[in-house]
């Protein structure tokens, strides 16, 4: 197990990552610091849910490496990283009337009802009702629960806003926001949406056809020229 | 003598019906039912070519149900298959090797008869030990391992996510699945484990939202169809498999009627 430098919560040194012969990350390089908010922008396709799922050790690079608090992420390693950090995946189907309840997905992760978490996001309403009935930004509150609940050091969204209205969204994001606040976690946002930005967020990096075309302070990145061409175009 | 018949035969149908609602728990939410088919030729080719080689039958069986199950998986995997594609494949090829058996042995005998059609009559006090181990078993490994099995069925990627070794609790379950099929297969049939497996489930998903109240109540249909089917067998002099199947039926239309998410759905 490889140690890295200790300031950074994530690194990602060369690495390409290839989905079947399609190369989806071309040799990109970023650190993240502990504590900072970073969203991953770009048009779909660009390769920002392939850069996740290589930190959480679920996509083996094809070349370079990705550390998560200094250890370098392999499968020896996995489980270890993934049990201290946290994941929201972009959608995941539930059958309406799948037997689990709020509660129980809340507590999925530490396997008690953090009454904290709870508080924090006020969900406590939700608990004992079926977790396919409520709505999605009901199931996304429910989700942060159960990861915040393990007291992660960095968490990782993957496109939130895929099953939430935009009223929802900009709710969720509120929240979000809130919880990096006070729990002083490292953030990696993955989203395409340029619009709705969470407010937390100071730092974007824009990734196109698998390499990253600009990176910095967020106003600088997204008031740049041609930004939205650039990213889009 | 009768009584003491009809009292194994009820003890052997309710805990199989038990054991078979508890597993089959774990096939309903994980979308897999075609694997007690799979299970069940898997074991009456390992059962027919035991009798061939001349090892003990159940032995040959349970080692054909481990190769089905543990094949179906990686293909499933690697294939990029659906896993009941996976299984369906493996499953023609087992009956193949069944039949080449049948073929060789001059026909269906009697005690390859079993491995289909089973033959409560002749269980003994050690398939009652047996299915009750499995079923402590199960309940052990349910309150051990219970959170990482919820995050599993409820989606695999959230359970790796938090750190669970998904691989080792699928294949986990797989093993158990494994052994409950072979070792009620020659006792109960495949027609009636089929049944035990899946329709114990789908009732207690008709009536509840809450996992735990799920596999209690699946627990519970199965032990309820396996007493009232044999009873009923004993009541009427019909073939038990016929009356449990018809009954766990019965035990699904009902809970069909009154499930509160049939009518909340407005169906």
């Amino acid at each position: 197990m490889e140690r890295n430098k200790p300031e950074a919560a994530a690194k990602a040194e060369r690495l390409s990552f290839f989905a079947g012969k399609k190369q989806v990350l071309k040799n990109i390089s970023f650190e993240v610091n502990k504590g900072e908010f970073m969203a991953v922008l770009g048009p779909n396709g660009a390769g920002k849910t392939s850069l996740i799922k290589a930190f959480l050790g679920f996509n083996r690079p094809a070349s370079g490496r990705v550390f998560v608090e200094g250890t370098e992420v392999s499968p020896k390693t996995a489980g270890e990283i993934r049990r201290r950090t946290a994941y929201l995946p972009q959608s995941f189907d539930v059958d309406r009337n799948f037997p689990i309840l709020v509660k129980d997905v809340v507590s999925m992760g530490c396997g008690y009802v953090n009454d904290a978490v709870v508080k924090e996001l006020n969900i406590r309403a939700l608990l004992e009702r079926p977790f396919g009935l409520i709505s999605g930004g009901e199931r996304q509150k429910a989700m942060l629960a159960m990861v915040l609940s393990r007291n992660p050091s960095v968490l990782f969204f993957d496109e939130p806003n895929l099953n939430l209205d935009p009223f929802s969204y900009r709710n969720f994001l509120k929240v979000v926001s809130s919880v990096y606040a006070k729990h002083g976690l490292t953030v990696i946002f993955v989203t395409h949406l340029v619009t709705n930005m969470p407010e937390a967020c100071k730092r974007v990096l824009v990734l196109k056809e698998g390499e990253v075309i600009r990176d910095g302070e967020k106003e600088k990145v997204m008031s740049g020229k041609n930004f939205m061409e650039a990213v889009y175009g | 003598m009768a009584e003491a018949l009809l009292l194994k035969t009820l003890a052997v149908t309710s805990l199989a019906g038990a054991l078979c609602g508890l597993t089959g728990g774990f096939i309903f939410l994980l979308n897999i039912p075609f694997i007690g088919v799979l299970i069940s030729h898997a074991a009456m080719a390992g059962g027919i070519w035991g009798i061939i080689a001349g090892v003990p039958p159940k032995a040959a069986a349970f080692a054909a149900s481990l190769i089905a199950v543990f094949a179906a998986g990686p293909v499933s995997d690697r294939a990029k298959l659906n896993a009941n594609i996976s299984m369906s494949i493996i499953f023609s090829a087992f009956m193949g090797i069944a039949f080449l058996g049948v073929g060789i042995t001059g026909g269906m005998n009697q005690q390859i008869m079993g491995f289909l059609w089973g033959n409560v009559l002749f269980a003994g006090i050690g398939d009652i030990v047996l299915i009750t181990a499995l079923i402590i078993l199960t309940l052990i490994l349910l309150a051990a391992k219970g959170r990482q099995y919820e995050a599993l069925l409820f989606n695999r990627e959230i359970a790796a996510s938090l750190g669970y070794n998904t691989k080792a609790l699928y294949y986990g379950l797989l093993l158990i699945i494994g052994a409950v099929i072979t070792v009620t297969l020659d006792v109960i049939g495949g027609l009636m484990l089929f049944s035990l497996i899946i329709t114990p489930p789908a009732i207690a998903y008709q009536l509840t939202y809450d996992m735990k109240r799920f596999f209690g109540l699946s627990l519970l249909a199965g032990f309820t169809a396996g007493l009232g089917g044999a009873f009923i067998s004993y009541l009427l002099n019909l073939p038990v498999s016929a009356t449990t199947v018809l009954f766990v039926s019965l035990l699904f239309s009902i809970s069909f009627v009154f499930s509160p998410k049939r009518r909340r759905d407005g169906r």
